[in-house]
């Protein structure tokens, strides 16, 4: 789980899987914005096949914010 | 349906290895767009922007809600189709300003298309949210303020760009607010929306550069239920959910498909389980099923009904099918019940020989390039024979269940016309009538006396309003008998049209066998030097080797380097493409002098006074308009 949310960031950020690192936050850098983090909700609901909520998607801001949400629901 | 899908677990690889953007292009070509997920749309969009080549399509989106990711998906979408795009998202609710002011980023951004979206919630809240406690005079002014507001846009996008405008309408709510009871109201929710997008039809039909996307069929489409995703409305003001993205990027890129006249010109059909159930050689023309008194052949019938909306369209029909032909000739006869009649295939190649080379002589016959041509069969193996010999054809493989036939024509991008012209409703019989004079030329051996059994006139004169969409059209189709095969799009062609410095003429013409239409036009830039500039020559392939082009070099001598004008020459250019050799030498032909030539093809000309002389081509008689509207042949 860990290194398919890993590759989906990377792809959807359009960055190097290396620069996601376990103690990624959003607000260290200027390729995580907001229109993106909602592609990134898109992809991890397709993906895991889960439904977030808007609270769940506002609190995902590092990732490992991100697996421990993603791995509730799974 | 079609061959060579690449498998979606491949794509990262697959995208990795492209070189450069032919190759990217050749990927995104057999992609199963249905099968593509939010982030396979990302991956494919970063290899497209390091590939982008010069010469992409400039559209622009604006709206007053959050429209990304949109552009994301219609990149993806035309790059299927052989596009690319490269695009500007206009900021949040700036749609206004953006298109007054002359030094707004989308006017420098100088876009060949606008794509706006307007959302009510945010123009006209109490529409959405409060309708039924709205008076019936509030509703009619909402409506009428909604309309200016649109009207007003769309004259300052047409006056300061020269994009051609893709303007949404409005989807009409799934729940309206008064619950069943809404079209036993007053003024309801639906007769709002009805007359609103009704408005807007009529309006805009009059305005050549602005279309309508039909957001409410596309909301259709989808299912309306689908095309909200509340939680990111809620979250970033996205409207749309990522579901519907996909089909209004469709639908974008049929419209620049459409409005760049890139339909393609011929549907190539098969015929044993195509046109019709079962192998004509075996069952005999009584026992193929192709009626509908039976579930298969019902399936084919609507099969064949779909096919003619296709050549109402103007494209070409042909089949391309291994029988005999005296079987097919004697279907046509005997099964009168079939929509399709022979008659409606401008070519029919029914033989054993292999079918890239029945392809290849359908194209030949009208007068087309093979990559003009789709290729419709259910046989996988002819499919990927003409894939592997004749590459530019695109291949459709059928369905086996025929249940699907109908449904596949509405799925095709390639038979999209942004506009129907009289010559493309014409055209079907236009080839018919060019097979005869073929007839007639080969039982004449003297070609002279051929050229003057055609009887053909003519009539050179200036362009009017009503002539714009076939110059355009004449613009960007045609290929072989075009100078410089420069492509002028709507808002361009309006610009010569309506400026004193330049001659835009079109001709029509006829002849014994009936009217050929609006077949030519030339395009000449008046300069002060006095030397006038001939921009644009260009005659449509079915009026070609009968002396026309003379006929009309003829007409621009008189009318610019005549005795009692102030020119004093003419300058004109050759630029050579792949398919206009049958131009090479005309200038050369019509007295012109190589002024200067280049490697690349290009030869620059010029034609003092004193050296314009006409040249003979009596059997073509030049009509003035009255003359030639008043009389028939």
């Amino acid at each position: 789980m860990e290194a398919k949310i890993r590759e989906l960031m990377a792809e959807i950020f359009e960055v190097k899987e290396g620069q996601i690192s376990d103690d990624l936050e959003a607000k260290e850098v200027s390729w995580w914005d907001s229109i993106k983090h909602l592609s990134l909700i898109t992809a991890l609901e397709e993906d895991f096949e889960i439904t977030l909520t808007m609270k769940e998607i506002q609190s995902m801001t590092s990732f490992n914010k991100i697996k421990d949400i993603v791995s509730r629901h799974l | 349906m079609e061959m060579k899908s690449v498998k979606q677990n491949d794509l990262k690889s697959s995208l990795k290895s492209c070189k450069d953007h032919n190759d990217l292009l050749q990927v995104l070509e057999n992609l199963d767009l249905m099968e593509l997920k939010v982030s396979d749309i990302h991956l494919i969009n970063r290899q497209l922007r390091n590939h982008l080549p010069d010469n992409s399509t400039k559209i622009a989106y604006l709206g007053n809600f959050t429209l990304e990711p949109l552009p994301g998906y219609a990149k993806v979408y035309a790059a299927h189709s052989g596009l690319f795009l490269s695009d500007f998202v206009g900021d949040y609710n700036q749609f206004f300003q953006s298109v007054i002011d002359s030094k707004s980023s989308l006017i420098q951004f100088n876009p060949e298309f606008i794509f706006i979206s307007l959302s009510l919630k945010n123009l006209a809240p109490e529409i959405c949210f409060s309708f039924n406690s709205l008076t019936l005079d509030a509703k009619k002014e909402h409506r009428k303020n909604l309309l200016s507001t649109i009207y007003e846009w769309a004259e300052h996008a047409l006056n300061n760009t020269a994009a051609s405008i893709l303007l949404s309408n409005f989807s009409r709510p799934e729940y309206p607010h008064s619950g069943i009871a809404d079209l036993k109201q007053d003024y309801g929710e639906a007769e709002f929306y009805y007359d609103l997008n009704l408005e807007l039809l009529r309006y805009f039909k009059k305005e050549s550069r602005v279309y309508l996307l039909d957001l409410d069929k596309l909301a259709g489409r989808c299912g309306k239920q689908m095309i909200h995703d509340p939680k990111m409305y809620y979250l970033a003001k996205m409207e749309w959910s990522e579901k519907f993205l996909p089909f209004v990027a469709e639908e974008i890129v049929r419209f620049i498909r459409g409005i760049k006249n890139l339909a393609k010109k011929c549907m190539v059909l098969d015929l044993d389980n195509t046109l019709w159930g079962g192998v004509l050689g075996e069952e005999g023309p009584m026992g193929i099923k192709i009626s509908p008194d039976n579930p298969e052949g019902e399936a084919y019938y609507d099969f064949q009904r779909k096919i003619l909306t296709i050549k109402n369209r103007g494209i070409l029909l042909a089949v391309c099918s291994k029988n005999n032909p005296g079987d097919v000739s004697e279907v046509f006869e005997m099964r009168t019940d079939m929509p399709l009649k022979k008659t409606d295939f401008a070519a029919i190649e029914t033989n054993w020989d292999p079918k890239h080379q029945n392809l290849a002589r359908i194209a030949q016959s009208l007068n087309i390039g093979t990559d003009s041509l789709v290729f419709l069969d259910d046989n996988p193996a002819e499919c990927l024979l003409i894939n592997q010999m004749l590459p530019e054809i695109k291949t459709v493989l059928l369905p086996e269940d025929p249940a699907g036939l109908p449904g596949l024509i509405d799925s095709l991008w390639d038979f999209e016309k942004a506009t129907i012209t009289k010559e493309d409703v014409e055209k079907s019989t236009q080839y018919q009538k060019n097979i005869q004079r073929q007839q007639q030329k080969q039982s004449f051996g003297d070609l002279k006396a051929y050229l003057e059994s055609l009887k053909t006139e003519i009539v050179i004169r200036p362009a009017q309003e009503k002539d714009l969409e076939r110059v355009v059209q004449l613009f960007t189709k045609t290929n072989q008998f075009n100078v410089t095969t420069v492509r002028y799009n709507l808002g361009q062609v309006q610009k010569f049209f309506s400026e004193s410095g330049f001659d835009l003429s079109v001709v029509e013409a006829r002849d014994q066998f009936g009217v050929l239409g609006t077949i030519g036009l030339y395009l000449l830039e008046k300069q002060k030097t006095k030397k006038h500039r001939l921009d644009s020559f260009i005659l449509s392939c079915r009026a070609m080797g009968r002396g026309i082009e003379s006929a009309i070099m003829n007409h621009i001598k008189n009318e610019h380097l005549g005795k009692d004008k102030k020119e004093t020459s003419l300058e004109a250019l050759y630029i050579s493409t792949p398919k206009n050799k049958p131009v090479e030498n005309f200038f050369e032909e019509q007295g012109f002098e190589v002024s200067e030539r280049n490697e690349a093809g290009e030869k620059k000309y010029s034609m003092d006074r004193g050296a314009a002389r006409e040249i003979e081509c009596g059997w073509i008689k030049v009509m003035d308009k009255e003359e030639y509207d008043g009389s028939k042949n």
